[in-house]
């Protein structure tokens, strides 16, 4: 299980998460919504010290970690325990499609090397990318990017995967195929934390919704709570706007 | 006046030259080993910016690159034995010159470099830091593995430039009485009355040394190109 408690997070005198809570059971999809600017992505780094929180905890498993005051060595554990999908795919640019998902095993978790490559192999072929297992992210398109990048944070087996609007960067042709990778990533019940502005993605695959605004939680539940029967007045002005009518009141 | 450059004296100068390349290689080989370790440490130092060292820093640079080399060779030769002697007792007036030359090229190519290799490491997007971390790697992981090659695909060309300039500047050497290549050319020239030929080959070494080190740059280039070829027209 996961928790992060209380999460505060000021950039200057713009206060970006204004204590945040979350918990997140095992084999659970977690998608965060809400407008731009409302705290999603950075609650997300905070969690996997990206960024630094003002304050605020998380327990992974049995280990409690303050997000501001975490010393080295607890960041390196929790970050060996989670994965990150990047908006921007974050591929290692000097590694191929193959050396980006081992490096993680070899360099930081000591998998031996043919292991490692056995495993990279097997997540490669999981996202229909064997034949581009030599290629440099700089040959490859963004969506081709975004598979090699959801097969690293796979074959590193963390105790969850933190998506960061992993499909905002692709053209719309792609992001249904980028979404069922990660589908597949879901039904392999890997716990996940997800933040997406894809609403039917996000009604299809969560267990739990979360709608953030302004820093702070709005409302916590489960898809068909969240997108047919809300309780906050915040949370169906932002559905009315982002859900086409015909679709909200099927 | 018919007599100005003829092959036999050209061939002549040859041999005579030939043994003084070694000391402009020397000189090089010590501003690019040295200068490049001094060059990684001043680069880490700046990029961390700390205070009052990253201010020392920035003056030693301004100042390496403000004033000529031969300025430089000039102050340390001159400088610092005396600076020594006064301050901390010690007697440096017999060392070799060749180590004060060393010392010039290695301090200001530690400056030059410094510069050409933090440009190179912040031209690495931080999203490839974040990403290391993300998979678990430690700082001095992600620093060397993900990185550093990185940068060095920036940090070559520059790096080429500098190699070659580097040969160039090695006449200087001659103000202290230190024959290198040029330097022999002009005593060669001096002694027979034709300078020409001797000139003339120093130049036709600086060329293959050139090409030589394009050569090689070009095939770093290539190696670290990581995928990308560039723009063709």
């Amino acid at each position: 299980m996961i928790e992060v408690k209380n999460v505060r997070k000021s950039f200057g005198k713009n206060e970006v998460l204004k204590d945040v809570s979350l918990t997140v059971d095992k084999g659970d999809v977690v998608v965060i919504l809400g407008p731009s600017g409302s705290g999603k992505t950075t609650l997300l780094r905070c969690m996997n010290f990206l960024e630094k929180a003002d304050e605020g905890k998380l327990v992974i498993g049995e280990q409690e970690v303050d997000l501001h005051s975490a010393s080295g060595k607890e960041k390196l554990q929790i970050r060996r325990k989670t994965a990150f999908v990047f908006q921007n795919y974050g591929l290692f640019q000097n590694k191929t499609a193959i050396q980006n998902i081992t490096e993680g095993l070899i360099t930081a978790r000591k998998v031996p090397k043919t292991e490692a490559v056995k495993k990279a192999e097997e997540v490669l072929e999981w996202v229909g990318m064997s034949d581009k297992r030599d290629y440099y992210p700089a040959k490859l398109s963004g969506g081709q990017q975004q598979r090699i990048g959801i097969a690293r944070a796979v074959a590193l087996d963390p105790d969850v995967i933190l998506f960061d609007e992993p499909t905002s960067a692709l053209d719309p042709e792609l992001v249904g195929e980028i979404l069922d990778v990660i589908k597949n990533v879901a039904q392999r019940g890997i716990t996940m934390v997800v933040v997406t502005h894809e609403m039917s993605f996000a009604q299809e695959v969560a267990s739990k919704v979360v709608f953030m605004d302004g820093g702070v939680v709005v409302e916590t539940g489960t898809p068909n709570q969240i997108f047919y029967h809300p309780k906050e007045e915040r949370t169906k002005k932002f559905l009315e706007r982002i859900i086409p009518q015909d679709q909200y009141y099927i | 006046m018919n007599d100005v450059f003829s092959i036999e004296r050209f061939l002549g100068v040859i041999p005579k030259l030939i043994p003084y390349i070694g000391i402009s290689i020397k000189i090089v080989l010590y501003g690019l080993v040295v200068g490049s370790i001094l060059g990684i440490i001043v680069a880490v130092l700046r990029i961390k910016r700390i205070p009052v060292i990253n201010q020392i820093l920035s003056v030693y640079i301004s100042f390496m690159r403000g004033t000529s080399m031969l300025v430089q060779l000039m102050l340390i030769y001159y400088g610092l034995p005396v600076f020594l002697k006064s301050l901390f007792g010690i007697d440096i007036n017999s060392w070799d010159k060749m180590l004060f030359v060393y010392m010039t090229f290695i301090l200001n190519e530690g400056a030059f470099l410094g510069e050409l290799f933090r440009a190179a490491i912040e031209s690495v997007p931080v999203d490839q830091t974040e990403a290391g971390y993300s998979v678990g790697l430690t700082g001095p992981q992600t620093f060397i593995h993900i990185v550093l090659p990185q940068a060095v695909k920036t940090a070559i060309p520059g790096y080429g430039v500098d190699i070659i300039g580097m040969f160039h500047n090695t006449s200087i050497a001659f103000t202290l009485g230190v024959v290198d290549l040029v330097g022999r050319a002009k005593t060669l020239g001096t002694a027979s009355g034709h300078e020409l030929e001797a000139y003339a080959f120093v130049a036709l070494i600086y060329i293959v040394i050139s090409i030589l080190l394009r050569l090689l740059f070009y095939v770093l280039d290539k190696k670290y190109s990581f995928g990308r070829e560039g723009v063709k027209s």
